[in-house]
């Protein structure tokens, strides 16, 4: 009777909780968009095709932003994805086992620092560099590209985008490290025994093997960069802007959010807020949602 | 003609030694099996035979092995080159996961970029599932995932991906020890055709069917070579008192 009733409570708390998160997101989705509804029928479609943000005359487009979130986390994915699977790489599959665990250690501590210190070390000593050594080898050696057009601020889209990139390795590195520890011996040994060499069976038996496991950790990757909000607000340079250029400033979702809320007096100017938040919600839900289901596919699909 | 001869070989798990001073010779095209009680070091035998054992961390190897008349143990010796004169297939299947029944068998060319034709592939493709018994079964769904394979379909596939690249020698450890009698039976039947096309040695303890597939019977103890011999006379006359009663069940 008693371990019953101990049963019931126990499993009531765990569906109280499980809903609860549930319910919280809602609520948090229904909120942003009943904040967001004189925004939405005010621009329309055109909230998301202007490029213009003029507060003076309350035109608010939010193309520029969704354009930098956008551009920030791809590079950012550019730059973080392939490191961290060689990071991944030589931790599971190279690294002699000393040092196993303390690079880890050191991968996951890089996770646990505030992006404000990123934001920091971006701002002082990577603007600098990308300004005067990082943008002008660029310009010199892929200059005909459209990327590398223009006078490299220091603070831009390639900063940002190299920040965040800093900021995902060791998310996508840590997942992808345990996705690859997780591919079996069997596996391994299978292919020595064919008279595969040690390369062979890291690219064609193990990554094969985890191919998407770690795709599903560049996709949680990306969905952190497309969240970031402090330390891409201190690189960006904030200006709204749409420029092909990597080199040019510009905003992000985050960062005009974070820029303006302090002082958005009138309920327009805060509904527009909402409904950045509200795109940025979604854009990242879609995404998260993508990683989960190639996650789910590959632990059930064996 | 001997296809194999062991010289002195020892072989360590860490500070653990499994294997003591081994000494035996393997004939050409023959069966050889390898029985003996759990934990006598049968399959760290197999696997000195293709230098998987020097694989596993802090394991060591010392000795001699010749294959025809090399050392496979020479310091020269690059062991993926045994590797491929030298074909296993393990206890439990293990095809790669991530490739189709096809590319599985053909996985022993995608190695150093090997550039073969669709027609070549399909070839091989074909010959060596004929030669594992499971062409008849797969034709139809060679790009099929292996996960939608019974556990001996799966076993025989990969025979026929050892068979593929064909290599001199098949080793095998205790290859239906996870599958039932009819799988089994087929596999046997395999066995005792391929012995045309290799020299196979076979690890079981099941020791029916070492009298049932092989040539020559090889009874390990502790990790020690306790006798060797033709399979008729080590079951119906052993010359060690160890050896009749390991066969006769009075251990094991
Ligand atoms: N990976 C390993 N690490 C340490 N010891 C092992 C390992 N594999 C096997 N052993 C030990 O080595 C001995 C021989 O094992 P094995 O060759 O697998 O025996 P068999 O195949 O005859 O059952 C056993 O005592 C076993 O416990
Ligand atoms: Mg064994």
């Amino acid at each position: 009777m008693k371990k019953n009733l101990g049963d019931k409570i126990f499993k009531g708390i765990a569906l109280f909780s499980s809903l609860f998160v549930i319910l919280l997101v809602f609520f948090l989705f229904v909120e942003l968009l009943i904040y967001s509804f004189p925004s939405i029928k005010k621009f329309g479609i055109y909230f998301f095709i202007d490029k213009i943000w003029d507060p003076v005359t309350e035109r608010y487009g939010a193309l520029p932003a969704i354009y930098g979130t956008i551009v920030t986390s791809i590079l950012a994915l550019l730059i973080a994805f392939p490191l961290s699977i060689g990071i991944a790489i030589f931790i599971s599959e190279l690294a002699p086992p000393a040092l196993k665990r303390p690079l880890s250690f050191i991968i996951e501590l890089l996770g646990a620092i505030p992006s404000l210190i990123y934001g920091m070390w971006g701002l002082f000593s990577l603007a600098p560099l990308v300004q005067l050594k990082i943008g002008p080898f660029l310009q010199r050696i892929l200059g005909f590209l459209p990327f590398f057009q223009g006078y490299p601020l220091g603070v831009g889209y390639l900063t940002a985008g190299i920040v965040l990139s800093v900021m995902i390795i060791p998310t996508i590195s840590s997942l992808s490290r345990e996705i690859l520890m997780a591919v079996p011996i069997d596996q391994r040994e299978a292919g020595y025994a064919l008279g595969m060499t040690k390369w062979e069976v890291i690219w064609k038996i193990v990554l094969g093997n985890a191919r998407s496991g770690i795709f599903a950790a560049g996709i949680l990757g990306l969905g952190r960069a497309l969240g970031e909000a402090v330390a891409v607000t201190m690189v960006i340079g904030n200006f709204p802007n749409i420029s092909v250029s990597l080199f040019s400033p510009g905003v992000t979702i985050t960062s005009v959010i974070i820029n303006e809320f302090a002082e958005a007096a009138g309920q327009l100017k805060i509904s527009v807020l909402m409904e950045l938040a509200l795109v940025l919600f979604l854009i990242t839900f879609l995404i998260m949602g993508l990683a989960r289901y190639y996650i789910l596919k590959r632990i059930e699909g064996r | 003609m001997d296809k194999i001869r062991v010289e002195n070989l020892n072989a360590w798990f860490g500070s653990m030694q499994v294997l003591k001073n081994i000494n035996v010779s393997l004939k050409e095209k023959k069966i050889s099996a390898i029985i003996g009680p759990s934990g006598c070091g049968k399959t760290t035998l197999l696997r000195c035979f293709n230098r998987l054992h020097e694989l596993v961390p802090g394991a060591r190897v010392e000795g001699k092995i010749f294959l025809d008349n090399t050392n496979i143990y020479e310091k020269e010796v690059d062991p993926v080159m045994v590797r491929r004169r030298i074909g296993m297939v393990f206890q439990r299947p293990n095809l790669f996961n991530h490739m189709s029944i096809y590319d599985n068998v053909i996985a022993g060319y995608l190695l150093n970029n090997t550039k073969l034709s669709k027609e070549r592939k399909d070839e091989i493709v074909e010959r060596s599932l004929r030669l594992a018994g499971i062409w008849e079964e797969v034709k139809n769904r060679l790009r099929d995932y292996p996960s939608a394979l019974s556990g001996g379909q799966q076993q025989r596939v990969c025979i026929a991906r050892a068979l593929a690249v064909e290599p001199e020698v098949l080793l095998m450890d205790e290859p239906t020890s996870a599958l039932d009698p009819i799988s089994t039976y087929r596999i046997e039947e395999t066995i005792r055709e391929l012995k045309e096309e290799v020299t196979i040695i076979i690890v079981t303890h099941n020791m029916q069917q070492a009298a049932r597939v092989s040539d020559e019977t090889i009874f390990m103890y502790m990790g020690e070579i306790i006798e060797v011999g033709s399979t008729s006379q080590i079951f119906t006359n052993p010359k060690q008192k160890l050896t009749e009663d390991y066969i006769t069940g009075k251990f094991g």
